[in-house]
């Protein structure tokens, strides 16, 4: 869904990626006119598709334990962004860990259980 | 009720609240009818980012009632945490989602709410968020 609109993957490898942030992405038309800020549910969306191409398998983030928005990202500060994704498959599902920042500073923080489709 | 775009900041594509049914002190009623060109929206149904943006810019729309009551612009609102969220189902384009913010505290611009979302009588999600209000 936002692969490649609202990001772009640099890196990729053993649930670690680097992405680029679109800086034209329509979203920031809205979010917030003159102040672009990226929507922190983009960056859940953005580790639900990453986790999806980890497991190759579509995935419904059932529940979300916990999403700490500690950092306010925007195209404009954040060129790239470092993704790191642990994923423990249990049944029919995964439980997830993962986080959104710049080398050792975390901006997101992620932590849930998302269901195979 | 005042119109959305007097209640939250956020405009297209990415207003995903309709209106503001009901508000009191504690308590907002919000409305969503889920469209094909939902920012969130593909292969028909609204997916969880759409909805989990639903229900903080409900929380954004009960905090701009009461920054309207006063006569200001709404504030820039930013989610600063997510808990217990459960999403029960990816309601398809059509769907009317009914959405209820209960204030559980509110300190220096911090609110702590509780969100639950039906359609049609059934649940859809629930959370509790945290949410900054810039001044």
């Amino acid at each position: 869904m936002l692969e490649n609109s609202f990001y772009k993957i640099l890196t990729s490898a053993d649930g670690h990626y680097t992405v680029a942030l679109l800086p034209d992405c329509d979203v920031y038309r809205g979010h917030f006119p003159g102040e672009p800020i990226s929507p922190g549910v983009c960056s859940i969306q953005m580790v639900k598709e990453l986790m999806e191409r980890q497991t190759g398998k579509h995935l419904m983030l059932t529940d979300v334990k916990q999403a700490r928005f500690t950092t306010l990202i925007t195209p404009v500060q954040h060129h790239t962004l470092d993704v790191n994704i642990e994923l423990t498959p249990a049944d029919d599902k995964y439980t997830y860990h993962a986080t959104v920042g710049q080398g050792d500073n975390v901006f997101v923080e992620l932590k849930g259980t998302a269901s195979t489709l | 009720m005042p119109e959305i775009s007097q209640l939250i900041p956020q405009r297209d594509p990415i207003v995903e609240v309709d209106e503001l049914v009901s508000a009191s002190e504690s308590e907002a009623v919000t409305r969503l009818t889920v469209r094909e060109d939902n920012f969130f929206a593909q292969s028909g149904v609204l997916h969880e980012p759409g909805l989990i943006e639903h229900m903080a810019q409900s929380a954004a729309a009960f905090a701009g009632n009461a920054t309207f009551l006063r006569n200001e612009a709404p504030h820039l609102g930013f989610i600063g945490e997510v808990k217990r969220c459960h999403i029960s189902l990816l309601p398809e384009v059509g769907a009317v989602l009914t959405t209820t913010v209960t204030l559980i505290s509110e300190i220096a611009g911090v609110s702590l709410v509780k969100i639950a979302t039906v359609c049609d009588g059934n649940p859809v999600a629930e959370c509790q968020m945290k949410i900054f209000l810039k001044e």
